[in-house]
Formats: C-alpha cells, structure tokens, sequence
C-alpha cells in the first residue's frame, strides 16, 4: 500500500511538472496531497485495522490501528482544502484578467517588461 | 522573569490581530501592539533559554522548546514587523489583520520542536504569505503568488511525505526522531522542502520575483521575517542530523551566498536588487550554524528592512524602478544617507550592525572567512549601484519614523565594533573593480537567471537540489 500511495505521488508530480494548463496543475497538486493522506492511513493500519475505539469489550490481546496519524493528516486535509480554494480564486482572477490559464505564456508576459 | 507557557503568547499576540477588523480606520494599533507583544516576548526568551514542555499538557499538547537561537531570532521577525505595520499607513484592516497573524505564527516557528508542528507552522505561513503578495489583486502579483503556491505546496507534500516515513520508522514526530534515521533520502526530503522558504538560490527560485513585485510593507515582513522562519527550522533539526547533512547544508549556503550575489548585480529593478540579495544574506545565515546565523538573522532583518522602505519610497517618488532611471534623476541627500546606511551596513563596513554581526560569525567558524569575504565583494559590487546614484535638491523629502529607527539601530550597535579591518578595504576596491565589469556580462547573465525563475524550470531545480542533497549525504556517510 505505501508503494501504492508513493506511485500517486509520482503521478501528482509528473502533472504539475509537464501540464501547461494551471487548473491541470493544480488537480495534480490535488492527486499529492491525496497520495499523502494515502500514505498516513497506511501507516496508521500498518500492524492491525481494528479502529482503535473502547466499546466496553475486552481486547486485551489485540492491537489496535495507531490513531496518530489520522489525527495530524486531518490537519493536512483542512491545510490542503484552505489552499486549493486560495489557488482557484487566484487562477480564477488570472485568467479574467489576462484571458489565459497556460502557464508557460503567462510566465512569458510576466518576464516580458523585466528583460532589457 | 520566566515564560510559563510561550503557547499564550502566542495566542495573546493572535488576539492582538484579530481586533483589526473592529478597530477599522485605527487597525494599524492591532498590528502594532501584535509585533511590540512580540518584541517583549522575544526579550523573555533570552532569560529563558533551555526550558521546554508540552503546551496543553503531556501527552496531547504540543511540544516546544526555547534554544539559544530562537530570541534572536524571535527579535528579527519582531522588528521586521513592527516596520511593516508602521509603514502600513494607508492599509485596511485586512492587511494588519494578517500582518499580525503572521507575525505570531512565525514567532511560533522559533519554539516549536515537533515535525508536524513544524509542518503546520510552515503551511499557515505561508498561505497567508500569499495572500499578502498578492494584496493589490492585479495578474501580475497573483500570478507571482500563484507559482509560489504551487512550488511550495508540492514541496510540503514532499516534505509531509518525508514525515510519515520517518513517523513509520522511529514512531515519533519528535525532531529528536531524526538522530535514528539513517535513509540518505528521507533527510533530504524533509531538509530540501525547508530550503524553499529559507530562500536559498536554486531552490527558492520564487523569492526575487515575490519580493520584489510585492507591496513594499508585505517585501518588508517577507524578506526580514518570513525566510527567517526557514533558518529557524533549519537550525531546530541542527543537531539531529549527521554530520554529512549539515556539511551539506553549509556548502549549499555559501552556493546560494555566491549566485544570489551575482544576480543582484545583474538586476536592474531596484527591488529585486534587494531580493537576490536576500538570498546570498540568507546563504550566510545558514551557513553559519545556529548561534552565529541567528545573530547575523536580526543584522539582516534590520538592514534588510530599512534597505526596502527606502526603496520603496524612492519607487513612489519618482515612479521608477529601474535603477539606470534612477540613478539619471538622482535622489535628495537624506533619501541617499538612509540607502548609504543599510547598504554600507550589509556591505560589513566597520562602524555599522553588519560588520559586528560579521565578526561575531567569523570568531565561531573561522574558515568562514573566505567565503564570508567572497560574497562581501558580489554585495559591494551590486550596492555600489545604490552609493553611486546622484545627489540632487528636491522639494520635499519624507522620511519615516521608522527609517531613523532602523538607521540609528544600525548605527548604534555598530559602534561594538570600531576596528578598521584591512581585509574590507580590499573588499572595497575588488568590488569597484566587478562593478565596472558588470556592464559587459550583465545581460546575457540577466537572461539566465530569468530562464532559472519560470515555474517548470523552478520546479525541476527543488528535484535536482533534493536528489543532489541526498547523493551528497549518501557518499558522505
């Protein structure tokens, strides 16, 4: 399963590299920060799944799935949920004001009053 | 006196802030109160270094620790912020709302201990960062914050990445963790992410064009406190790492003191002068190690400051940023001594803050002086462009409150140090000498470095920094 949530990072990364489109990059950035949360739900079941919830039944003998990462990852999730909506309406305004979303003509308009 | 809990500063400042919006046309007071609570703060800790504990109680709360670096550190951001929100003046209450907000996360950075925390700290740092840069809503500064949104968010991925694998290892999220890991890639992928805020060359390619388009308040707080924030969590995991990460931390840093030299004496927007600089600046902060690098943090937070408000008034006077139209019109007489302060003080010129911090980094590492002496030729070479812009009588001249602060601080704590020191005389004439040669290889260097900042190529470079700092420490080990 790490392998599993480390390939999605990979993919995350290739988009945000090789996309052009910013909305494209930004849904790469997405498919990260979902491989991440991957990668700690993982972690967090990795000696046993058992939800480690006390219902008054004795279980003594087994172990539980360790609840400290899904606890911090949530924080990731909130953190991820915050920025991707700080990033749309970022795009969003781009996008009204200069009439592209492709990144590479953008940097080129940006760069263009700056060289000499 | 003895700081029971840094974590009610902390929110102490943060309730600072949050009155801005009630206080409305007097929101400046929020932000205000918020850096002079965090000045008073960052003096507790200097009486308090070496205590630590669980903010909200053992096991749940969350770990801190005050070291000898963090005051010094602590002061910088403070101070850096008071000047933000002084210069302020015609802001609304959002900007001082999240200048204060800022300012108490990054005082945050210097006492948290744990990875997570750190991860947390860094996240809300920085998107609040962005959100300042782009504070006048045009393309260009959204575009600017966009793509530093972008490059550190797929950073901090990396880094978080970084953090369930050492968690899945040691079974803690302790930096103390760190001393057990021994997976050359892990270290860099939880060093290289911090690289990014820290503003080092290569990989914060984000850092010239975010400074120096950004509001001159917001350059202020981003360049004297914000990537102070990336030294602090440098210097937190200092002493966890082996020895091979940290010579590989030093060797970065006097890279990045070198590049970002000699792009600033390439630039010719005033700002983002100032912007390259702050990456050579932060090359030496780094490596110098915790104790000396923090000291010489609060000089370049100082210098730094000044240097951007001056720059930032001379902007809106004349309406210009290049420098060769700047330097065409001239600038009144008390305009030019502020800049001739900052600059002589960054350049290490005896009788100024930057020389007795310089000193001080010399006298803990002394092979530091060769590089230390390299990078004060580049910093000479590009500052000469502000020393040398002409002299004229305007009508009015407006210097701020904050401006003489800063200048007289320099001057003031310079006076530790009153040796006139040979080597910076050769520094000087080796710098006159690189400032008459820039004009030849100015342009096509210029080009570089632009080709270095576009997204895609920023991107491929925080991959090749993060592979190259794990072989380094691989081979080392």
């Amino acid at each position: 399963m790490i392998w599993f949530a480390l390939i999605l990072l990979a993919i995350g990364g290739i988009g945000i590299i090789f996309k052009e489109n910013i909305l494209l990059k930004l849904l790469s950035l997405a498919i990260m920060n979902a491989a991440v949360v991957a990668l700690f739900v993982t972690i967090a079941g990795y000696h046993s799944h058992i939800p480690p919830i006390l219902t008054g039944i004795s279980r003594e003998h087994k172990t539980f799935a360790d609840p400290l990462p899904q606890a911090v990852i949530i924080t990731s999730i909130v953190i991820g949920f915050a920025t991707m909506a700080l990033a749309i309406a970022f795009a969003m305004n781009i996008s009204l004001r200069t009439g592209t979303p492709n990144a590479s003509k953008l940097e080129e308009r940006l760069f263009r009053d700056d060289d000499h | 006196m003895t700081i029971t809990d840094p974590g009610l500063w902390i929110i102490a400042i943060l309730g600072a802030a949050s009155v801005a919006p009630i206080l409305g046309k007097h929101s400046r007071l929020s932000s205000v109160v918020a850096s002079i609570l965090g000045i008073i703060y960052a003096g507790l800790m200097f009486e308090n270094i070496g205590i630590s504990g669980h903010f909200g109680g053992w096991p749940l709360g969350i770990a801190y620790s005050i070291e000898a670096w963090s005051p010094w550190i602590a002061v910088a951001i403070s101070i850096s912020s008071l000047v933000a929100s002084l210069e302020g003046k015609d802001k609304g209450p959002v900007f001082h709302f999240l200048l204060g907000t800022l300012t108490a996360v990054l005082l945050a950075s210097t006492v948290v201990s744990d990875l997570f925390t750190m991860y947390v700290v860094l996240e809300l740092s920085s998107i609040i960062a962005y959100t300042l840069i782009a504070y006048d809503r045009s393309w260009k500064t959204s575009w600017i914050s966009l793509k530093y949104l972008i490059l550190s968010y797929f950073a901090f991925t990396i880094y978080l990445t970084a953090v369930g694998l050492i968690y899945a290892q040691t079974g803690t999220l302790g930096s103390d963790g760190l001393s057990h890991i021994k997976t050359p890639l892990l270290i860099s992928m939880l060093v290289t992410p911090i690289f990014l805020k820290t503003g080092l060359f290569f990989t914060s390619m984000w850092l010239p064009m975010a400074h120096g388009m950004a509001p001159t308040e917001v350059s202020v707080i981003l360049s004297g406190g914000f990537v102070k924030m990336g030294a602090a969590l440098i210097f937190r995991i200092w002493n966890h790492l082996p020895s091979s990460a940290t010579s590989g931390i030093i060797t970065f840093g006097i890279i990045s003191i070198i590049l970002g030299g000699v792009g600033a004496i390439v630039q010719k927007d005033v700002k983002r002068i100032l912007a390259y600089h702050t990456m050579s600046q932060m090359g030496i902060v780094v490596a110098s190690g915790p104790i000396a690098g923090a000291v010489y943090a609060l000089a370049h937070a100082i210098f730094k400051s000044l240097l951007f408000v001056s720059a930032g008034r001379q902007i809106t006077c004349t309406g210009h940023r290049n420098i060769d139209i700047i330097r065409r019109d001239g600038t009144p007489l008390l305009r030019w001594t502020i800049t001739a302060i900052g600059a002589l003080s960054m350049m290490g010129m005896p009788l100024t803050l930057g020389a007795v911090a310089k000193t001080l980094v010399k006298q803990t590492n002394p092979y530091t002086l060769y590089w230390l002496w390299l990078g004060g030729i580049l910093t000479t070479a590009s500052m000469l462009k502000l020393l040398t812009i002409p002299i004229k009588r305007y009508r009015k001249t407006v210097i701020r409150a904050a401006e003489v602060i800063l200048a007289s601080l320099l001057i003031i704590l310079g006076t530790a140090n009153i040796k006139l020191d040979i080597l910076f005389v050769a520094q000087l004439l080796a710098g006159l000498l690189l400032f008459h040669l820039a004009g030849r290889f100015g342009k096509h260097l210029h080009r570089g470095l632009i080709k270095l900042e576009k997204l895609d190529n920023a991107l491929v470079e925080f991959l090749a920094v993060l592979l190259g700092y794990g072989l380094w420490i691989h081979l080392l080990i």
